[in-house]
């Protein structure tokens, strides 16, 4: 009979097969590309590489169930990511040689974009009135849902939405 | 597996690729790994720090820099100590104004 070997469960050894090529990327083939001529030109391309994984397992024993157990009520799982960024490309021409390094603008608007919604979001927060001197609302909770409820602020002449009903609710001092 | 014991353990160390010959040139690329290892965890991250061009007349290093990285983190340490340094701003000017209301 021929063994199954491809549905058999993952084992804790295959798993840390996997990691150990993984780990493949630690060697200096991952970062540096394999260089490419064009005429005069030679270009070896640079990226930084980054990678993290993670594994686990456990057994579940049962009770009176010890034969169950033994035959292989245990499980282990494992997951991992990895990502490249193109840095830097090294340019041979005319015996000369040159690092010209690579911008990644959309990386760079993604940090931007994301340091200023938190400075934006820190600003805000210093704005906040403290919960003890905020004004006490215009409608009650219990209110404001009746109102809802009945469709008062999407009706009429006078139809002010979500946000004209969370404005009025504010009381000025 | 060796690399992951009941402790952290990291560890830094140069990677050198196979020089490249090119225009009567040998070029070596250098990376540096850095490798956390936690136990059932790791992470790997793999940089190229520099080129190493070794002609006749010497060995010269040339640097590869990150210059997205040096961009972000640029920006984002910049609006970070102005946005830090804003409440101490305004303490300070409404202590001058009580100082002058009195």
């Amino acid at each position: 009979m021929i063994p199954d070997t491809h549905t058999r469960p993952a084992s804790m050894n295959d798993i840390e097969q996997a990691i150990n090529r993984l780990m493949n990327a630690a060697r200096a083939e991952a970062v540096f590309g394999q260089p490419v001529e064009r005429g005069e030109v030679t270009v070896i391309p640079c990226s930084e590489v980054a990678l993290g994984f993670g594994l686990g397992g456990g057994t579940r024993a049962r009770s009176g169930a010890v034969q169950q157990q033994q035959q292989g009520n245990a499980g282990v799982g494992g997951g991992g990511g990895a990502r490249s960024h193109p840095i830097a490309a090294i340019i041979i021409k005319n015996d000369e040689v040159s690092v010209k390094p690579i911008m990644d603008r959309t990386r760079i608007l993604q940090g931007i974009l994301t340091t200023t919604g938190l400075a934006l979001f820190w600003l805000a927060r210093l704005s906040w009135p403290e919960r003890k001197n905020r004004p006490e609302p215009v409608f009650s909770p219990r209110h404001l849902r009746r109102m809802i409820r009945q469709g008062r602020p999407f009706r009429g002449r006078r139809r002010v939405g979500f946000l004209g009903l969370a404005l009025a609710n504010r009381r000025r001092r | 597996m060796p690399h992951f014991q009941h402790r952290i353990r990291w560890r830094s160390y140069e990677t050198r690729g196979q020089p490249i010959h090119a225009q009567g040139q040998d070029i070596t690329p250098i990376g540096r790994v850095m490798q956390i290892g936690w136990p059932r965890v790791g992470l790997i991250w793999h940089r190229p720090v520099a080129v190493e061009v070794r002609r006749n007349d010497g060995v010269k290093r040339l640097p590869i820099r990150n210059r997205t990285r040096r961009a972000i983190v640029f920006f984002s340490v910049g609006l970070s100590a102005s946005i830090l340094a804003l409440p101490l701003l305004m303490q300070q000017r409404n202590l001058r104004e009580r100082i002058r209301s009195r």
